[in-house]
């Protein structure tokens, strides 16, 4: 009876786990990227990630964690910081970028420096203007420490911290971090219907907008030279960086414009704060070079009104019960 | 000079004890690899005299990936290691020794291994044991294993700490660092001879290498002259 019991209860807590759904693939979305076959996605990981993510520990002096540039308010970026701000009050060079749908991006960065993301967190860990740590004085932080003996304990099967397990929990965290709930969504599902200034704002989207940023995850994820000038005290070639090929000076990761009312400023450098100002750019502001995206050459014509239609169209990618979805939040209750 | 050459041995000898269980029978479980520099024993933080008489030498580091052993005889292959990845590390002696499932008898005469990380292995995520990214062989601001690393202070150098660094890596082509190394050899024995790359490199010219390209092949291109089957 005792053992019918406990296959009950067991078989309760596996369909509830299920039913919590922590990584899915949304209605009318291509196949993720990311292999969870080397990765299978637990409750126990998730949250190792989550606390992972929250604690400052993470840091060489204990101050700056993942979220203090990722914030969950503003999809998982920095609000009114145009470069990253780490340890020592040190300023970065780029704008940390929202984290939302990895589990469907190849490369990470605005140069695509890093290809998998179970290695992205290494860059801000180490970088001595973000986390400036190390991933080895990271593990052995966390294995002395009681409470992650118990998290590792409890993910992995025993209480022996690594870097591999490390990062793959954050990982985990990282990849429950699904957007597919916003107006648009709710419009495509015929929940319900677009203003029908959001409507012209669509149309305007469609002809130009959609051919890099492609829906449903209003990305491509590829990488474009969209005009803006070199800001001269950064000098920031983007992604030739990495591949050392001249056709790639000037190339940035084309990010989602999904959440975008809440992710300013935008831009690898943060240069823009409003989504005006944006539309400016690709109306008025496009500096020529070799390297242009074709579709930028002759530049983006758009009246007035329909850069307010356009915007009103935008501000349909945002999704709230993403934004304060408290599964997402930070975990209160390992910090007491 | 007969007894200074018999004084290196030894040293050699005391040095890396696995070359004398080895030697017996010529053939043994354990690939076994032994650091030279020229003709003496490379020891970790001592300082070399160079070729010049008026310049000096000492490494700290000395690491990189192995893989892919695979044993040959009249060019045909004879046994082949489970395919795993190995970092051979000269501060840590253990690893030094790679043991091998090779059945004793086996008749080979050259000896075949990787050096570096695949490209698959390369893109495929977050590895555990000797790929795991906290032994120090992982790039961090760019995806990517560093194959092998060289680290150290010479005279020459021109920076203020008189260092060296190279972190050798870059897994897509035309800028890819991973090697085959080919040894004529009939002994599980292989002797890394780091004078072959130090005479190339002009210290003073050149002190690190730390990110892929065109000077992380270039040297990256001397490495398999450096192993050989006995020491010289």
């Amino acid at each position: 009876m005792k053992k019918n019991l406990v296959a009950i209860v067991l078989l309760f807590l596996f369909a509830f786990t299920l039913k919590q759904e922590l990584v899915y693939v949304p209605q009318n979305w291509p196949k993720p990227i990311y292999d969870f076959n080397t990765n299978p996605i637990s409750t126990e990981k998730v949250y190792l990630g989550r606390v992972l993510f929250y604690d400052p520990l993470l840091s060489k002096d204990n101050t700056i964690s993942c979220a203090s540039c990722h914030s969950p308010y503003s999809a998982f970026t920095h609000v009114d910081h145009a470069l990253s701000h780490g340890i020592h009050d040190s300023i970065g060079t780029r704008n940390s970028p929202a984290l939302m749908n990895l589990a469907w991006q190849k490369l990470f960065m605005w140069d695509g420096a890093i290809h998998h993301l179970d290695v992205q967190a290494l860059a801000p860990i180490s970088h001595p203007a973000e986390m400036g740590n190390s991933i080895q004085d990271v593990v052995k932080v966390l294995q002395t420490n009681k409470k992650y003996k118990q998290l590792f304990s409890k993910a992995f099967g025993d209480t022996t911290v690594t870097g591999e397990k490390t990062l793959k929990a954050l990982s985990q965290f990282m990849l429950t971090l699904i957007s597919a709930n916003a107006k648009y969504d709710q419009v495509m599902q015929h929940k319900t219907e677009f203003s029908e200034q959001e409507k012209k704002g669509y149309a305007l989207f469609k002809n130009n907008c959609s051919s890099c940023h492609v829906e449903p995850l209003f990305s491509s994820f590829e990488f474009a030279n969209n005009g803006l000038p070199v800001d001269a005290s950064l000098n920031d070639l983007g992604r030739i960086k990495i591949t050392q090929k001249s056709e790639d000076s000037l190339l940035f990761k084309i990010p989602s414009l999904r959440n975008s009312e809440y992710s300013y400023p935008y831009m690898h450098d943060g240069r823009f704060k409003k989504l005006s100002e944006v539309l400016n750019h690709y109306t008025q502001g496009i500096h020529q070079s070799s390297t242009l995206a074709p579709q930028l050459k002759k530049g983006i014509t758009l009246s007035s009104p329909e850069k307010v239609d356009l915007i009103a169209f935008l501000l349909t990618l945002s999704d709230k019960e993403f934004i304060f979805n408290k599964k997402n939040g930070f975990p209160k209750e390992a910090f007491e | 000079m007969m007894i200074q050459m018999k004084r290196t041995l030894l040293i050699m000898l005391i040095l890396f004890g696995s070359v004398s269980l080895s030697a017996q029978n010529n053939k043994s479980e354990f690939l076994s690899f032994h650091f030279l520099i020229g003709n003496k024993a490379l020891v970790l933080d001592t300082v070399s005299t160079l070729d010049s008489q008026k310049d000096s030498l000492s490494i700290q580091t000395l690491k990189f990936y192995v893989s892919g052993i695979e044993f040959y005889e009249d060019n045909k292959s004879v046994w082949k290691e489970k395919p795993k990845y190995y970092l051979v590390n000269t501060s840590s002696h253990e690893s030094m020794t790679i043991k091998l499932s090779l059945p004793k008898k086996t008749k080979f005469s050259q000896v075949k291994f990787m050096l570096g990380i695949d490209s698959l292995t390369h893109v495929s995520g977050v590895m555990s044991g000797d790929l795991d990214p906290t032994k120090g062989m992982y790039w961090t601001w760019q995806s990517g294993y560093i194959h092998f690393k060289l680290e150290g202070h010479s005279t020459l150098c021109k920076n203020s700490k008189k260092e060296f660094q190279f972190h050798l890596g870059g897994y897509i082509e035309p800028f890819s660092t991973y090697k085959q190394i080919e040894i004529e050899s009939s002994s599980t024995d292989i002797y890394f001879d780091l004078k072959k790359i130090t005479d190339q490199l002009d210290l003073r010219v050149l002190d690190h290498v730390m990110l892929p390209g065109k000077e992380a092949k270039r040297l990256s291109d001397l490495l398999p002259a450096c192993f050989n089957a006995k020491a010289l």
